[in-house]
């Protein structure tokens, strides 16, 4: 069965990708599973300038989920196009260099340094890692999100991804801004902002304070956000968040994915994203399915519910506006 | 007068990755040997064939989101049955203090785990005659398989190994005597055994920072080297003690581990970037990929 997806200028092979932070520099990996058979690989963030990361403990397990404030422990882009870049080049995947910078300069001087090297396929903007200050400004300000995507696309002919934080108040506005300023693809979601305390020693557990969640614990959050995104915007959502399984991949295919993420599976199971991607076919087939688009957004509603559940529905109240806001929400 | 330890023995940095077997494997023993202690054998010939020495796996209960990850526990040894060309079998000794070790401790033989690994780089053969092992609490668990390979009782890996050791002492440390473990396979190994206890009711009284002296002190300092495991204030203070007399020290180091892998960035250490110990410059190493097994004139105990 073909599984390939095309986003923006770049055919991925298939639909399964694995998500920045969760993979390493794909090396670490290559002892464990065949990097070779991914759709994408997404490496960990990188920035203009190294950065040591955040103070330890940077994780703590949680229910189903994983607690994290590494704090883009990187060695900045230098390091990366000299030290990884060659081996991810060789590697034969599409590559999606996932970027983050403080400034909307940053990002475009990133994007500009990236333009046309060999090998990369694809940028992801992380504008909502939770775990850097002013980390995600860009993804919980629309039209900050706007200008910062506008920064990179006027910088780069690669493939644009933007990468959102659930943390807001009507992701559908963020998303949009990010098409408007020229994104080819969301991916949602980044971590949802948390906090574990060890309350006898009056002491958080992580050595930030603050955390971000994944694993299996937010995957009902990252299918609201993936849904809410791909009624509102026209171009392709990459859900990510708490994919463990192949039916965790089609519950976000049917609510409009284009492509998924696996990412804190591949800590606890490291062969995930080779098990799931095994399963897709028969799993795609046992529904009638001959290709992956045959089911994209496949969603059906109750009679009547299309409306209430296109809104914010983080609100604790019905929203009102929501077909204002979202005009292709309207069924 | 401190002065940096000679580079004897160097730990290999990472190359190539080596190969990380994963799956489900069946509990063949367990049991309870101290306090909270227990012994767990698994069937997994793949790692059991290639792990060396201080190497970990990460071990995790199957089917289930809670939980959810895998935990890092070092290899106590390999086994080899009668008529078998390498080991099939690897046993782990750990302490039942989390959620997930407590809820192990109750797997009977015939259950089944998720396991990974070998990972990480494991002690390096040591090349000196005199090898000092010092070890508090369940910091003991690697050391069974480094006094099995330094005296030549076991071989480990795919491939050779070679050490230079004439004699092995192990320094162990506990809380109190319903914590210590039979020693007996290290004195049949072998090894000289010295036990510490603090309060009292079994070897000496103390820590084993306290008789770490008399046995160093018999050794000239570039005949010995010191592989060192357990709490981090006591490798601390095991750390200072070499660096004083200018003997290697290495430590197993224990963080944190979300995947054991490298990919996460989780369990970091503060490590100085050169072997000068007047050096300021310090970065964040994973422990799972460049350790645990460190060069103690590097790392930055905090």
């Amino acid at each position: 069965m073909d599984l390939s997806v095309t986003i923006g200028k770049t055919c991925f092979p298939n639909p399964i990708m694995v998500a920045s932070g969760t993979f390493g520099y794909a090396r670490e990996m290559e002892g464990v599973l065949d990097v070779k058979r991914l759709g994408a690989i997404v490496p960990k963030t990188i920035t203009l300038h190294p950065r040591k990361g955040n103070l330890p403990p940077r994780t703590v397990e949680t229910s189903a989920g994983l607690l994290n404030s590494i704090g883009l422990d990187n060695d900045g882009i230098d390091a990366f196009l000299a030290k990884h870049m060659p081996y991810l080049a060789k590697i034969g995947v599409p590559i999606v260099v996932s970027i983050a910078g403080k400034t909307v300069a940053e990002f475009a001087e990133l994007a500009a340094r990236l333009d046309g090297h060999p090998g990369i396929a694809a940028l992801e903007l992380n504008i909502s890692c939770p775990n850097v200050s002013g980390g995600v400004d860009f993804g919980a300000d629309a039209e900050m999100c706007r200008r910062v995507v506008r920064a990179v696309r006027d910088r780069t002919k690669f493939t644009i991804f933007v990468k959102l934080t659930p943390n807001v108040t009507d992701i559908a506005q963020i998303g949009l801004a990010a098409e408007e300023g020229g994104a080819d693809a969301l991916t949602a979601i980044n971590t949802c902002l948390g906090m574990a305390v060890d309350w006898r020693g009056r002491q958080p557990r992580l050595g930030n304070v603050l955390g971000g969640l994944s694993g299996p614990a937010i995957k009902p959050i990252a299918l609201r956000c993936v849904y809410q995104l791909a009624k509102s915007v026209n171009i392709p959502v990459i859900g990510v968040g708490g994919v463990a399984s192949v039916d965790d991949c089609m519950e976000f295919f049917v609510v409009g994915a284009s492509a998924v993420q696996i990412g804190t599976a591949s800590f606890y199971r490291p062969t995930a994203v080779i098990d799931i991607l095994d399963q897709l076919p028969a799993a795609l087939q046992a529904v009638g399915a001959e290709r992956l688009s045959d089911v994209v957004g496949t969603l059906r509603l109750p009679q009547g519910a299309g409306q209430a559940a296109c809104g914010g529905s983080l609100a604790a109240e019905p929203v009102e506006h929501g077909d204002q806001t979202h005009p292709k929400c309207s069924r | 007068m401190a002065s940096s330890p000679p580079n004897d023995i160097s730990i290999k940095t990472k190359k190539k990755a080596s190969y990380v077997w994963s799956g489900t494997v069946r509990i063949t023993q367990h049991e309870k040997i101290a306090k909270d202690t227990y012994h767990i054998r698994l069937e997994c010939p793949t790692i059991a064939s290639s792990a060396v020495p201080g190497q970990f796996v990460m071990m995790r209960l199957p089917g289930r989101e809670s939980p959810l990850l895998g935990r890092p526990l070092a290899l106590h040894d390999t086994v080899r049955h009668g008529g078998e060309a390498t080991a099939s079998e690897i046993d782990i000794v750990y302490i039942a203090l989390g959620r997930m070790t407590r809820i192990l401790s109750n797997f009977q033989p015939g259950d089944s785990i998720e396991v990974w690994g070998p990972l990480g780089n494991g002690f390096p053969p040591c090349q000196v005659p005199n090898l000092v092992l010092v070890s508090g609490g369940i910091g003991y668990t690697p050391f069974l398989a480094v006094t099995k390979e330094a005296l030549k009782r076991c071989s480990y890996g795919r491939t050779s190994r070679e050490t230079r050791v004439e004699k092995v002492v192990l320094c162990h440390g506990v809380r109190s005597s319903e914590y210590l473990p039979d020693l007996t396979p290290f004195s049949l190994a072998g090894a000289e055994v010295l036990i510490s206890s603090e309060d009292g009711t079994v070897g000496q009284r103390g820590l084993v920072t306290e008789m770490l002296p008399e046995v160093l002190d018999r050794y000239q300092p570039n005949s010995a080297c010191v592989f060192c495991c357990g709490p981090e204030a006591m490798m601390r203070v095991v750390a200072e003690m070499c660096a004083l007399r200018g003997v290697p020290c290495f430590v197993s180091l224990e963080t944190p581990m979300a995947c054991g892998m490298g990919i996460c960035f989780s369990c970091v250490a503060r490590l100085r970037e050169t072997n000068d110990a007047n050096s300021e410059a310090w970065d964040f190493h994973r422990v799972c990929v460049e350790g645990p097994v460190f060069d103690a004139s590097r790392v930055l105990f905090d």
